[in-house]
């Protein structure tokens, strides 16, 4: 039969098809332009929620954002202590109320610009701005009449930051806050750039909140500039020639990849095209990855609990909850669920310690103890008849870690208590709602801090502050934290959180149960990589080490691991300044080495 | 074929209407809001950025903005157009509430044409590799050879794509390395995901032309054409393929769309930035305006690939009357 | 006279005498009794129809009959330092305290697993297929989850063929202005992504907080799965019975003076059937995997509660170059694919036994 003439129109339909399909490929692949590896790859989780230093929050967005701008002050990478930033110097009143701050003569925008104080009294402005919607405004509220113009009762005029000259920014405080300079290390009180932002606005008058940070219109006062931001992708960051210390800064392009999978980022990882990978490891490859000498894990400030509500009955009765908390065995959580070196909290702060502050009382964990409470509030326990204790229900949201905790701990609630708990596992944003409604008994918590002070923590539970969620309220408690702020020497102030911390696990609002370790897979071949409590390395301070200096670096640490390849031919990147000086020192006798780029 | 392209496209506004209707009251009864988070904002910074985003508004002013370019803030309905703020008629979906820095459209300005890139290659794929399974099956039907393409096409549906993607990664990243585990940029980056993405479907097609296939080898005009002495290869494609091609093409059309639009579950394997992703991720961080943004996505495709479908029965079959099926 | 008997006179006058008789029985001896035995007769004739049959029913009495086996419990947390991996022997009453530990069961699992404690005392299973990471066995867990998945797959089914199949056979059958109407629904339906009406579903019939559920989470999930399941049903019925309406042999009957309950009986409903059946043998794998995708996005089933879906996306997890834990995504994915396979097998076979024109 000779092909028909609707054969042939199928035919031709099917060509067409598939060759749209080919030439829709080929166009899509040569869209792409090719790109380079960068000097340094590294995950962290999700998508950045925003580039705008005063819309983000969270760990990924920090890391960025600490790389693109720069504060007054930073905190430095080993003691997380506040250190010169943009500010070369300041002074602070005696009274803890006015702050002046000296800025560098060399601090420069990623234009060319100089950084002056006036772009911090704007910048900040900006930040307090009731439309702005920033997170990290009310830790600014100290300042005189911040509070009053972010709740949209005043102007800016009455703020009390001034521009004393270009160089000069004075900080005038309603209230006595000794610890503003670690609450300015946070990278919500950098500067921004306000000529382009103004321009960008202008151009765009209805999409420049989308607009201005972008790679062609943000300017930045960072060691790094961005270079370019795929959503979902990546952020590649280039050293900026401009940043006052360029010359100490080693990496010239830096990624930041998006993935939300730890596995994928894991084999990323291993095959080399990643260098530092952090997060969530599965708790079945930890023993595994725990032999090998990239893995690094360093305690980390943040405490993972539970939130009782006491609200509800029984749930209203500090006996309960003690009992309930006391019955809860954390060292077999950590060291059987978690696994990689996290240490049981038997208190609220982390570790029982920050710093120089010790936490008052541990929580005794005993199944005797446990049960003594719950007899006393009349409760049946498996050893004596009383009242029966109604089914309670442990709230989280879906993650296996999640449910393998709290499946631990309604088994030790049994156990001890004959408590009987229900899991509830709930989507996260329903979870958060149930949570913030007080519609739970009990509920999945952490609590990271963003600078090492337990005021940092124990300040959630104050009765007004959003983050209590447990409806917990207790005057003396908020008394205590009040005084404890107003303090800036330890000696006096460490006593005060003692006493609210007691208080805290007496009334046991909360039940803690382990404090956070980071898990970093670090290639072995990166230097200047510090391991601090906020898992917060400097960017602008690594560089890849020589093979000779890894052989040292391997000498010198734990023996016994596994050796890893490090990865690439990186090897030697330094930075400007540092390759000098080893040139100098060595006489160049290695200098292949040294400025061996790829 | 004019007037049935225009009642399609009539029906198409009345539809998308309705879907964004109801994506947009299923997704705001849905509880929790946008801005909730493990750090619960300081009341006045929630309030400022409800305001930011209309969500202080009530809901069916809420419902006018979205829907079109209407400036419902304080001149009315139609304001200053500078002040407009986007809308679904404007095909503007104003900036993403979670990422609040990238507008929606940017975001799937980024992501649909990777999705598309990729969904394409596994089409292709999947066509090349379901025919060619259904051609040689029905060639010989009820033979082993038969036999085995049927266990190994059904074998392509009975296991999730996350177990057949996490398998392919170990056997072709790791063991034998010929591909990337992830990421994108390249175009070898594309080579496992498609394929992952392209065995179920390749299996369904497999299954469907088959089916197709023999039905259509019983039908007269096959046999006249075999009386004709004309080679069972030649009848086979010449004749037979047209008619098994018909189930396959309205299974094409809805699948596509997927297929195109993303699938978060290859994307998150392969730690692919395509718009699979926003799909769940806008749904579960209560992201309303992305999720307006790739409802109107998945509606228009849906609808495209019905409507090439039906078309391509036409041309598939020249008795059919879209005039009058419409 | 009658048309039928006129209409069989004329016929009579085609043929010689007696071969009309004769043509009549001959037309009677090949004619099957009916076209469900005929079915049946032809399925018997397939070994791999045979063998797929017989391994879903095992399947679904193992199923059922989860809590009466001799298996360690599903839920219950041994904390091992990793995951074990396969091993044989049967375990015998040691030291260890027996107690099952179990979700809330109801009446007729809990008979079930106290006359399992009769029946085998201490004695139970090894790791046969390992165990996890939180020291659970990996067979009891397959087996516990083969209810969810089945259960899941179950709900889907009954729904597609109670509201799909009514809603695409009453728009078919009806034609004009409702037709329009019940498909346009459908397709409103399909393009809304299906992942909001899942979360919507699961947030809103769940409980705001913490008081009783109104439906049991595993019920809310029955339901939404039912509920995105149906549609193509819906399509596949109303095309089918729109081409039956229009097709030669019912518009013969039609014009032989048949009722239209007749026809919608004796030609309409047993084509359709055949496809309804046919479509649900491919409903069911999709909605399985359906489910195994939700678990995958965490909004499965309620731990400690436990599904295919879940172990093949915790599976998939720990899988990994450094240390892949096989037994964890090859138990279930093994599972779940003998499953889908014999579905599908059967599915084939219906579809070749039930279709008019018998394929070669």
């Amino acid at each position: 039969m000779p092909s028909s003439a609707p054969a042939l129109r199928l035919r031709r339909f099917v060509a067409a098809v598939l060759a749209a399909l080919v030439v829709a490929l080929i166009v899509a692949l040569a869209l792409r332009a090719r790109r380079t590896r960068a000097d340094f790859v590294f995950t962290a989780g999700g998508e950045v929620k925003s580039l705008d230093p005063h819309a983000a929050t969270g760990v990924p967005e920090g890391r960025v954002l600490r790389a693109l701008f720069e504060g007054l002050v930073v905190r430095d990478p080993v003691t997380l202590e506040p250190a010169p930033g943009c500010a070369e110097s300041w002074t602070v009143s005696a009274d803890f109320k006015t702050y002046t701050f000296t800025l560098r003569d060399a601090a420069r925008w990623s234009n060319g610009e100089r950084v002056s104080a006036q772009d911090f009294v704007w910048s900040w402005t900006r930040l307090l701005a009731p439309q702005t919607g920033a997170e990290y405004a009310a830790q600014l509220w100290c300042v005189e009449g911040a509070r009053e113009f972010s709740q949209g009762l005043a102007g800016p005029e009455a703020l009390g930051l001034t521009a004393l000259d270009e160089r000069t920014l004075e900080v005038r405080l309603s209230e006595p806050q000794p610890r503003l300079l670690e609450v300015l290390c946070f990278y919500a009180f950098a500067p921004l750039h306000r000529a382009s932002y103004e321009a960008v606005r202008q151009r765009y008058p209805a999409t420049w909140p989308t607009q201005w940070t972008r790679p062609e219109h943000l300017v930045t006062n960072g060691p790094f500039a961005l270079r370019e931001r795929r959503i979902n992708e990546r952020v590649r960051l280039e050293r900026s020639p401009h940043y006052w210390d360029a010359d100490g800064v080693a990496l010239r392009t830096v990624d930041m990849l998006s993935i939300e999978s730890w596995s994928s980022a894991l084999n990323l990882y291993l095959t080399g095209e990643v260098d530092w990978v952090d997060g969530a490891i599965p708790t079945n490859l930890v023993p595994r990855l725990a032999k090998r000498e990239d893995f690094r894990a360093t305690p980390y400030l943040g405490v993972y609990f539970y939130r009782l509500n006491t609200t509800r009955p029984p749930l209203d009765d500090p006996r309960v909850r003690r009992a309930l908390s006391r019955a809860v065995q954390r060292a077999e959580i950590t060291a059987k669920v978690l696994k990689a070196g996290q240490s049981p909290a038997l208190s609220f702060t982390p570790w029982g310690a920050i710093g120089d502050y010790k936490a008052p009382s541990l929580i005794q964990v005993t199944e005797a103890g446990a049960q003594a409470e719950f007899q006393a509030a009349n409760y049946s326990t498996p050893k004596r008849n009383a009242r029966e204790f109604p089914a309670i229900e442990i709230h989280f949201n879906t993650s296996e870690t999640h449910r393998a905790i709290a499946e631990v701990v309604a088994h030790h609630w049994k156990q001890t208590l004959g408590v009987k708990a229900r899991l509830r596992n709930q989507e996260w944003k329903a979870f958060l709602d149930a949570q913030s409604r007080l519609e739970y008994d009990v509920s999945r918590s952490s609590w990271i801090a963003d600078y090492a002070d337990p005021g940092n923590f124990l300040e959630i539970w104050t009765s007004d502050n959003p983050n209590n969620r447990t409806g917990w309220k207790n005057a003396r408690y908020d008394a205590l934290i009040a005084s404890a702020r107003r303090e800036r020497d330890p000696a006096r102030r460490w006593p005060l959180y003692a006493q609210a911390e007691k208080l805290l696990l007496d009334e046991s609002p909360c039940i803690p149960i382990y404090s956070y370790v980071s898990q970093n897979l670090v290639d072995p071949g990166l230097g200047g990589f510090d391991d601090n409590a906020l898992n917060e390395p400097s960017l602008a301070k690594l560089y890849w080490r020589d093979p000779l200096e890894l052989d040292a670096a391997r000498k010198q640490g734990a023996a016994g691991k596994q050796r890893v390849a490090s990865h690439g031919p990186r090897a030697g990147l330094r930075s400007p300044r540092s390759a000098a000086q080893l040139l100098d020192a060595s006489g160049g006798a290695h200098g292949a080495n040294v400025g061996g780029e790829r | 074929m004019a007037r049935f392209l225009l009642r399609r496209a009539l029906w198409f506004v009345v539809t998308s209407w309705a879907v964004i209707t109801i994506a947009f009251f299923v997704l705001r009864a849905a509880p929790g809001g946008p801005f909730s988070g493990e750090r619960k904002l300081h009341p006045t910074v929630e309030a400022a950025l409800r305001a930011q985003y209309h969500l202080d508004w009530p809901l069916w002013k809420q419902y006018l903005h979205t829907l079109g370019p209407l400036n419902l803030d304080e001149r009315g309905l139609f304001g200053d157009a500078s002040d407009v703020f986007g809308g679904v008629l404007a095909l503007d979906f104003g900036p993403s509430m979670q990422h609040r820095d990238v507008s929606v459209n940017d975001a799937l300005a980024q992501s649909l044409p990777i999705s598309i890139a990729l969904g394409g290659l596994a089409l292709a794929i999947a066509l090349v590799l379901g025919l060619s399974a259904a051609l040689i099956s029905a060639h010989a039907p009820n033979s082993r050879f038969d036999r085995l393409v049927r266990i190994l096409s059904a074998s392509g549906l009975v296991l999730p794509n996350f177990v057949i993607a996490s398998l392919l990664v170990l056997v072709f990243a790791f063991w034998i390395p010929i591909a990337p585990v992830a990421g994108w940029g390249a175009p070898r980056h594309m080579l496992l995901p498609a394929v992952s993405l392209a065995l179920p479907f390749a299996a369904y097609i497999a299954r469907l032309a088959r089916a197709g296939l023999l039905e259509t080898l019983s039908k007269d005009y096959i046999r006249t054409a075999r009386a004709k002495g004309a080679s069972e290869a030649r009848i086979l494609w010449r004749h037979a393929l047209r008619g098994a091609l018909t189930p396959v093409v309205s299974y094409l059309g809805p699948a596509a769309a997927g297929v195109l639009t993303g699938s978060l579950v290859i994307e998150r394997i392969f730690a692919i930035p395509g718009a699979g992703t926003h799909f769940v991720a806008s749904a579960l961080n209560r992201d309303y305006t992305m999720a307006m943004g790739v409802t109107v996505v998945y509606a228009v495709m849906v609808f495209g690939f019905n409507t090439a479908v039906d078309v391509a029965y036409t041309l598939l079959d020249p008795r059919l009357d879209l005039e009058r099926e419409a | 006279m009658s048309a039928e008997e006129q209409q069989k006179q004329q016929r009579r006058a085609w043929f010689a005498d007696g071969e009309f008789e004769l043509a009549l029985v001959q037309i009677e001896r090949e004619r099957p009794q009916s076209l469900w035995r005929a079915a049946r007769e032809r399925l018997k004739r397939r070994a791999s129809v045979r063998w797929s049959l017989r391994f879903l029913l095992v399947l679904c009495s193992l199923s059922f009959l989860a809590p009466l086996l001799p298996l360690p419990s599903p839920a219950a947390i041994e904390l091992a330092s990793e995951p074990q991996p396969p091993q044989l022997p049967w375990i015998a009453p040691g030291d260890f305290d027996f107690e099952p530990e179990y979700w809330e069961l109801n009446a007729l699992d809990a008979q079930m697993v106290s006359l399992r404690t009769r029946l085998f005392g201490k004695w139970r299973t090894g790791p046969w297929l390992g165990t996890d990471a939180l020291g659970r066995d990996v067979l009891a867990r397959v087996v516990w989850g083969s209810r969810t998945s089945l259960l899941v797959a179950l709900c889907a089914a009954l729904t597609s063929l109670v509201i799909g199949a009514s809603w695409g056979a009453v728009a078919g059958l009806s034609g004009g202005r409702v037709d329009n109407l019940l498909m346009r629904i459908v397709d409103v339906l399909f393009a809304v992504p299906t992942i909001f009406l899942v979360i919507f579903l699961l947030s809103v019939l769940d409980a705001p907080g913490g008081g009783e559920p109104r439906l049991s989470r595993e019920q809310i999930f029955f339901l939404v799965v039912g509920a995105v399941s149906w549609l193509s049903m819906a399509r596949v019925v109303r095309g089918q019975v729109l081409e039956l309406e229009r097709s030669a042999f019912v518009e013969a009957a039609r014009a032989a003076g048949a009722s239209t309950p007749w026809i919608l009986a004796r030609h309409i409903l047993p084509n359709v059937l055949g496809l309804v059946v046919v479509n649900l043998t491919l409903t069911l794998p999709s909605v399985i995997l359906y489910e195994a995708f939700l678990s995958f996005l965490g909004l499965g089933v309620e731990p400690p509660r436990v599904s295919w879906g879940l172990l093949a996306a915790e599976g998939a997890e720990a899988l990994n170059p450094l240390e892949s834990y096989a037994w964890l995504v090859l138990a279930p994915g093994g599972a779940m694919a003998a499953t889908l396979l014999a579905l599908s097998t059967l599915g084939d076979g219906l579809r070749d036994a039930l279709s008019v024109t018998e394929p070669r």
